[in-house]
């Protein structure tokens, strides 16, 4: 295995594919404005009126329960507590599931349209090398936008909340939160990108690539529902527990894919 | 010499789901053998969907034949653990020039160098470049050149790495005819260098020119390997020289040629005499003898050659063998 002919595929398939104007404005634009704009939104609206703000929600005090919120958080912080983790935490499962299927889609699909196909499986690469770089290209940028937008996600909430704080930090001292950001979001957008390749590597073009591999998204709304209509979902344990599931689906698909991925049918497809 | 390409057996059949059961096997290559020595420049003709470009894609092991074994210096390429090791000592140039469109001719250059490892990679782009004609346009978009100029491109792509063995399909599709000069040229220069090349091509005039030695393709089966000249032989019973004399042919002349053994058959027309036999390298010199000998003064000797041309007519004029059951 030479992990130098996979990093090859991937700064090429950045340059021709990741690098363009449309594909970077959608990779940035939608986690920005759903992990950045929507917080700011809600905290604005904290700031105003916290009671206010945490009565429109039926059921609150048993949220405030379910969600194990430390009893020494001022009003403010329980507000935005139950806000992140209801409506806020779900994206950062949803964003690196979703921005990786606009690369993974074109990663074979891409190929064969431009008819360089058979340019690639002349190279002397082998098809692991090859499945590796094409996979690494979708995930880096998509996990290292989520990691971004997290970041930039904890310092706003954190500083528009600043005066009201009283020593404690919001959701860079949550595990869950930390746990799903970088455990679970990043081995559910490998899961993704892999079935997606697969898909690519099968479609005839791009945009039957892209309208198959959209349907990968509905278990990742399905734990978005289950999270936002039951807050308690997302333990720490679950986590880790459903994050040792798709590790392990991971290593299996993996495999699959490097048995389903038949350079000769790419080939024939010119 | 060594065998820098062998080929046994070879077969690849494609399966057609939507034709009717009886159509749905397609034969591209049926049981294919032969081998390419070091420093060759070989042949493989044929007509469309006769299997030249599957034939390529087999041996370069990207695709997998249901019989036999391709090798290259010995190496079995179709072993899946094999086949990208053996592909660093290949250079190809597909049927479709294959660079990205979106990238400049360095990139592109740059991205196909990397995986052979050189050490003066942008040392060798320029070179490849400059041997292409294609230094000014270096920085250029791949998108933004002509048809020819992505062709060499191409080239340039295969040749980048300097490897022993070069596959080129169609070498001058989309050349203007100076730039299918220079790829001619080109393609010579690396025989010097004891480069193996393979060639497939339609353009008869181009493989006799460069190759020496040649297979005809048809319907997925050889019908014929060989030299041109061999081929020749093989086809035609006879082959033609053309005497010119300064006077008249004698009819001393005459009869001495009518009693000639290695002689098939003569022709004379005013100052000239067409000859028939079986080898024309053996008989000339001996026929310009006797005609001297009689007192002819001879202007010009010509031999007429089958041209690859007529070599490939007859051989696709030729009825498929039928196997006979027994």
């Amino acid at each position: 295995m030479n992990f130098q002919n996979s990093k090859r595929i991937l700064l090429k398939d950045w340059k021709t594919t990741v690098r363009s104007k449309e594909i970077l404005l959608t990779m940035t634009l939608l986690p920005i404005l759903f992990t950045i704009g929507v917080p700011i939104l809600m905290m604005i609206g904290i700031v105003i009126d916290p009671e206010g703000f945490i009565e429109e929600f039926p059921g609150a005090d048993i949220l405030i329960t379910l969600l194990n919120i430390p009893s020494s958080y001022n009003q403010y912080l329980v507000a935005a507590e139950v806000m992140i983790k209801l409506m806020i935490l779900p994206f950062f499962l949803f964003i690196p599931a979703m921005l990786p299927a606009i690369i993974a889609a074109d990663s074979f699909a891409g190929e064969k349209e431009r008819k360089t196909m058979e340019s690639i499986a002349l190279l002397p690469i082998s098809k692991t090398e090859l499945i590796l770089g094409k996979v690494l290209v979708s995930l880096i940028p998509s996990v290292l936008i989520s990691f971004a937008c997290f970041a930039g996600m904890g310092v706003i909430v954190n500083l528009m909340l600043l005066e009201h704080l009283e020593g404690n930090i919001l959701i860079f001292s949550d595990p869950a939160f930390l746990l799903t950001v970088f455990l679970m979001s990043p081995l559910l957008a490998m899961v993704d990108i892999i079935v997606t390749t697969m898909i690519s590597s099968r479609s005839k073009d791009l945009k039957s690539a892209q309208s198959i591999s959209g349907a990968l998204i509905g278990p990742v709304i399905a734990i978005m529902f289950v999270q936002m209509f039951n807050p308690s979902f997302l333990t720490p344990l679950m986590i880790l527990i459903l994050s040792g599931v798709l590790g392990g689906l991971c290593v299996l698909l993996i495999d699959v894919a490097n048995k389903v991925l038949d350079i000769e049918k790419l080939v024939l497809a010119l | 010499m060594a065998e820098a390409i062998r080929v046994e057996n070879l077969s690849k059949v494609f399966y057609n789901k939507k034709a009717p059961l009886e159509q749905r096997e397609v034969w591209a290559l049926q049981d294919v053998s032969f081998s390419v020595q070091k420093g060759e420049i070989f042949g493989l003709l044929g007509p469309n969907g006769a299997g030249k470009t599957t034939a390529i894609r087999c041996i370069a092991g990207i695709l997998k034949p249901v019989t036999g074994m391709a090798y290259i210096f010995d190496e079995n390429i179709n072993r899946p653990f094999n086949a990208h090791l053996i592909r660093k000592k290949l250079g190809f140039l597909t049927e479709n020039h294959g660079s990205y469109e979106n990238l400049t001719v360095y990139d592109n250059l740059k991205f196909f160098g990397s995986f052979y490892e050189l050490e003066n990679l942008e040392e060798r782009i320029d070179i490849v470049l400059e041997e292409m004609g294609l230094l000014k346009r270096k920085n250029m978009k791949a998108g933004k050149l002509s048809k020819g100029q992505k062709q060499r491109v191409a080239i340039a792509r295969a040749i980048l790495h300097d490897p022993p063995i070069l596959f080129f399909d169609e070498p001058t599709s989309g050349l203007d005819p100076v730039a299918a000069v220079n790829v001619r040229e080109l393609i010579l220069n690396l025989k010097s260098k004891e480069r193996t090349i393979f060639i497939n091509s339609h353009n008869l005039e181009e493989v006799q020119k460069v190759c020496d030695r040649v297979a005809i393709l048809d319907l997925g089966r050889i019908k014929r390997i060989g030299t041109p000249a061999e081929l020749s032989r093989d086809l035609w019973d006879t082959q033609e020289m053309v005497c010119s004399l300064k006077n008249p042919v004698s009819s001393q002349i005459q009869a001495r040629l009518s009693q000639l053994d290695y002689i098939k058959n003569f022709t004379s027309r005013n100052n000239q005499i067409f000859i028939y036999s079986e080898d024309i390298n053996e008989t000339t010199p001996k026929v310009i003898k006797e005609i001297v000998d009689l007192g002819g003064q001879i202007l010009e000797v010509k031999r007429t050659v089958h041209s690859l041309e007529d070599i490939y007519l007859k051989l696709m004029d030729e009825k498929p063998e039928v196997e006979v059951e027994n």
